[in-house]
């Protein structure tokens, strides 16, 4: 039931002409028009505010209507003379009204779903109605392309899998493959809003965000792990299990390993997209681990150790 | 004839817009007209783009010149656009 402000939206007064609304609203829809503004939402959603705003304004009927009942019955002033004319011939007792104040349409014709939809697709103002109600044109338009975001783990990107997605109470299963990257769009064909006067169905875009993995950073197609190796194997070398993708590996530490040295294991990083069987690398960092609560006779063999050097 | 490309004329109809504005466009380079057999064709992957200048003409009152100077605009915004992502891609590796 909030009231809408069409003027404010449109930044014009309430005394404007049709020619002054008509300018404010050019004006609005150059700076807000998806076409030149693209994946910017919030410019979106003013183009459909500025075009409901334009969609009533700019038809002296509505616009009447509007100023007479907008302020009073909120999103439902359309309705209001229908329900003002059946107040008035007896359809509300004085006793429901004052019951239903906070809302007259609660049991008139639909509740909170009453009204709702009138204005709201931005599309049809620009390519439908606007057109057939200037009377100029009848253009044929594409339907707007939607974008949408797909939020991932890494191990998800890392294998080719299906998923159903929801786009406008629709439901579309989409394949996956292997190795997509952060930011990467796919497009849906003839999956976006429907075209206007018959003009062709936009497209969905679809924009994949990997979320950053616990274990593995990513660069490219190389995956980066960071192996914590203790003292002694560092110094002696031997086998240590290190995580990949695939599961756990062994591998072998060569006697005197540094502190942040790196060992590289070829094919166990991320899969090439779209390059099945193909995969990138993954880098081993090495982190030292120095023994600490060394017990008197530890310290007594590092002193000797030290000794020797 | 080959399916992606479609005669300027079935265009034109079909989108009810005038001859003299596709071929304004390609005079501006902001489309490429192709001629086989004494006819003119528009390439199928252009007509997203051609469908969007349509927009701005007809619905925006953007006179081909504005259209030129806003193809460029968009086109380094898109570019921007990728860059921020690459980059911010990358920071998350040190975050």
């Amino acid at each position: 039931m909030a009231y809408t402000d069409y003027y404010k939206i449109l930044g014009v007064p309430k005394t404007a002409s049709e020619e002054d609304i008509k300018k404010a609203y050019r004006k609005l829809a150059r700076k807000l028009h998806p076409d030149l503004n693209p994946k910017d939402k919030e410019a979106h959603k003013k183009f459909q505010q500025v075009n409901e705003a334009n969609e009533v304004l700019s038809d002296p009927e509505k616009r009447k209507k509007y100023d007479q009942y907008g302020e009073q019955y909120g999103e439902n002033w359309e309705k209001a003379e229908e329900f003002e004319k059946s107040r008035q011939s007896g359809a509300y007792s004085g006793q429901r009204r004052s019951e239903q104040s906070s809302n007259p349409f609660a049991d008139f014709g639909g509740g909170e779903d009453f009204g709702e939809g009138q204005y709201s697709d931005f599309f049809e103002q620009m390519f439908g109605t606007g057109a057939r109600g200037s009377g100029s044109r009848n253009t044929k338009f594409r339907g707007q392309d939607y974008q949408a975001e797909l939020h991932l783990s890494l191990r998800d990107a890392a294998k080719t899998h299906s998923q159903t997605l929801t786009v406008n109470e629709k439901n579309i299963r989409i394949t996956i493959p292997a190795g997509v990257e952060d930011g990467q769009v796919i497009r849906l064909k003839n999956h976006g809003a429907p075209g206007a006067n018959g003009g062709p169905q936009g497209d969905l875009y679809i924009t994949f965000r990997i979320e950053p993995d616990p274990v593995f950073k990513r660069t490219g197609n190389d995956l980066y792990i960071t192996l914590n190796l203790n003292l002694y194997t560092a110094v002696l070398g031997g086998d240590v299990m290190v995580d990949t993708l695939d599961g756990k590996i062994k591998l072998k530490v060569k006697p005197e390993t540094q502190n942040g040295m790196k060992a590289r294991l070829k094919g166990k990083g991320f899969p090439l997209y779209k390059h099945e069987g193909s995969f990138g690398d993954l880098f081993v960092t090495y982190n030292i681990l120095i023994p600490n609560n060394l017990t008197a006779r530890e310290k007594e063999l590092f002193t000797e150790l030290s000794k020797m050097r | 004839m080959s399916e992606e490309i479609i005669p300027v004329e079935t265009f034109c109809s079909y989108y009810h817009v005038e001859q003299t504005f596709v071929e304004s466009l390609e005079s501006y380079g902001l489309i490429s007209i192709s001629y086989k057999e004494n006819q003119r064709f528009i390439l199928k992957e252009e007509l997203t783009e051609l469908e969007k200048f349509s927009r701005l003409y007809y619905d925006l009152d953007i006179n081909i010149p504005g259209i030129d100077a806003l193809k460029h605009l968009l086109e380094k915004i898109k570019e921007l656009q990728q860059e921020t992502e690459a980059l911010r891609a990358r920071l998350r590796i040190y975050e």
